[in-house]
């Protein structure tokens, strides 16, 4: 298992997309902070924590998509025959990608913190505005989007083994994410506060979430059982699956 | 490693159905141990499936298939067992040649010198840092065969490993796997061009759209390069039915010609004189194992009509 994680490892330090992936999250996140920066004069003073890290948020989203293609990349590239003879208990290899996920999406989050921190202490204190790393709403606020990415590195690589071709799988995801779920969460409030992305929000509490949403213990809750699910599903559908 | 009579691969009334499509139909042979083995059949005729079912990735319908006497997946560290190369282009791209093989090599708990050692066996050890999106075909065969060799296996499982190289790549190819098969490994490669593996294999497990048609050593095979007389007359029909008489078979190509089978252009000389028949052509066809290959797939016609063939 250890062996199936190192590897899963290698193969993210080694591929180029991995790269391309994680320096477009932090160009956004550059951007949004100088940005959130610049244009401080707008924002009541205690709020300036959560509007600036608000942009981490985009890490869950690039941490999910950096899941399904590590999870489906194997079956794009016809690597996946190769993986299930070295190692023919499948689930063990769906585990490893999902552990691998989940890292992923914490790496990703994490660089994602530290760039938007450093601007905004850097940004702010010129500016004579008090921003720490040390205020409680901030610390709180990064741990939340660390365990978000987490759960979203680890949901990609379950929607990822579930659904294996990889433009189906994105497409398919930001469809649901961006489309379904508004249309459920206004239509059919009382589901619509239940669906991934919504309790995704709750869990990280950056607006995102919905009227009479979860707390954030009930959404990270709900979210971790998503992921379960997702991994769950995925183990099933991969031993079943033909690989030809 | 000494050869034995253990079969080392086994295929039961091995059956695969993709939807309504029968891939494989009830299909069973044995390959022996220490033996290079050679699985031929048409395009489609079912090789791939039965390979990936032998190698645990396509689960079969109904029967079984056995290395060892076990499922692939019940295997312990199966890369040091067998070694398979399924298809040349089936890596990332964007990683190197050596990048892969130490994926492979971390997942099966293998030393990373042990990379190095592949990559010289198979003479990739200059590109060994390039991309593999800018390998050649044949370089993708050689990583492809390196990646199966890194647990030193006993068993390798070849599919269609000639494919798309050219005469150059196919001879080194043929040297590389008879110097396998005389290190004592188990060699089961499948083609479907005879002549790629004649050279190659020690015995034929040779199907047609999923049903065995022979197994048989490469000389049982050539043995039945019956050869047939290929005739041109004006009374093609007269010298059949005296041909008949004599027991020889024929099969008509147009009005004035025919192939008479299992015979010898003497035998047809020697009838059409007794009949009286005027002969334009007698020409004895020696078929090769290619036309006794087809002949046995029934994938074309037992002779060619062509003019010169």
């Amino acid at each position: 298992m250890i062996r199936l994680l190192a590897a899963e490892l290698h193969r993210l330090r080694t591929t180029r997309a991995s790269y391309g992936l994680a320096l477009g999250l932090l160009a956004i996140v550059t951007l949004f902070t100088v940005g959130q920066v610049v244009t401080v004069d707008e924002f009541a003073p205690r709020d300036i924590g959560r509007q600036t890290l608000e942009v981490l948020s985009a890490s869950g989203l690039f941490s999910f998509i950096f899941g399904i293609l590590l999870a489906s990349g194997e079956y794009r590239h016809r690597t996946i025959s190769q993986s299930f003879l070295v190692t023919p208990l499948r689930w063990q290899v769906v585990l490893a990608k999902l552990v691998a996920g989940a890292l992923a999406g914490f790496a990703l989050t994490l660089a994602a913190g530290v760039v938007s921190v450093v601007i905004a202490e850097v940004g702010f204190a010129a500016q004579d505005i008090q921003f720490s790393l040390g205020d409680e709403g901030v610390a709180r606020l990064l741990g939340t989007m660390l365990l978000a990415g987490v759960l979203w590195g680890a949901l990609g690589a379950g929607v990822g083994s579930i659904v294996t071709n990889q433009v189906a799988a994105i497409v398919g995801s930001l469809a649901w994410l961006f489309v379904v779920e508004s249309l459920l969460g206004s239509l059919v409030p009382d589901v619509g506060r239940y669906l991934p992305g919504v309790v995704f929000g709750e869990l990280t509490d950056t607006g995102f979430g919905v009227e009479g949403g979860l707390s954030a213990l009930g959404g990270g809750a709900l979210a971790a059982a998503y992921v379960a699910v997702s991994g769950v599903l995925g183990v099933l559908l991969t031993a079943r699956r033909d690989i030809t | 490693m000494t050869a034995s009579f253990e079969p080392v691969l086994e295929a039961q009334a091995l059956t695969k159905r993709f939807g309504s499509t029968l891939a494989v139909d009830e299909l069973s042979f044995r390959v022996p141990a220490g033996t290079i083995t050679g699985f031929l059949g048409p395009n489609g005729a079912g090789k791939t499936t039965t390979l990936r079912i032998l190698l645990g990735l396509v689960r079969p319908s109904s029967g079984t298939a056995t290395i060892d006497g076990h499922p692939y997946s019940h295997l312990e560290a199966p890369a040091g067992r067998v070694g398979a190369v399924l298809e040349a282009s089936s890596f990332h791209p964007g990683r190197s040649g050596r990048n892969h093989l130490r994926t492979v090599a971390t997942v099966a708990g293998l030393p990373r010198s042990r990379v190095e050692e592949v990559l010289s066996l198979v003479d990739l050890g200059g590109a060994a840092k390039r991309r593999v999106g800018g390998y050649s075909l044949g370089m993708r065969q050689r990583l492809a065969l390196a990646s199966a060799l890194l647990g030193d296996p006993e068993v390798l499982v070849l599919d269609e490993p000639a494919n798309g190289l050219d005469p150059q790549g196919i001879r080194w190819l043929r040297d590389f796997i008879r110097s396998l098969g005389g290190e004592g490994r188990t060699v089961f490669v499948s083609s479907h061009v005879l002549a790629e593996i004649a050279q190659t294999v020690d015995s034929v497990v040779i199907i047609n759209r999923g049903r065995l048609v022979t197994h048989a050593s490469l000389a049982e095979v050539a043995a039945r390069t019956s050869g047939g007389v290929r005739v041109r007359s004006p009374e093609a029909s007269r010298l059949r039915e005296a041909l008949a008489a004599r027991g020889i078979e024929s099969t008509p190509v147009d009005g004035h010609s025919f192939v008479a089978r299992e015979t010898t252009t003497e035998q047809v000389g020697e009838a059409a004189a007794h009949a009286a028949v005027v002969l334009h052509e007698l020409v004895g066809e020696n078929s090769s194992l290619e036309e006794v290959f087809l002949q046995l797939t029934g994938e074309a016609p037992v002779t060619s009509a062509e003019p010169g063939a």
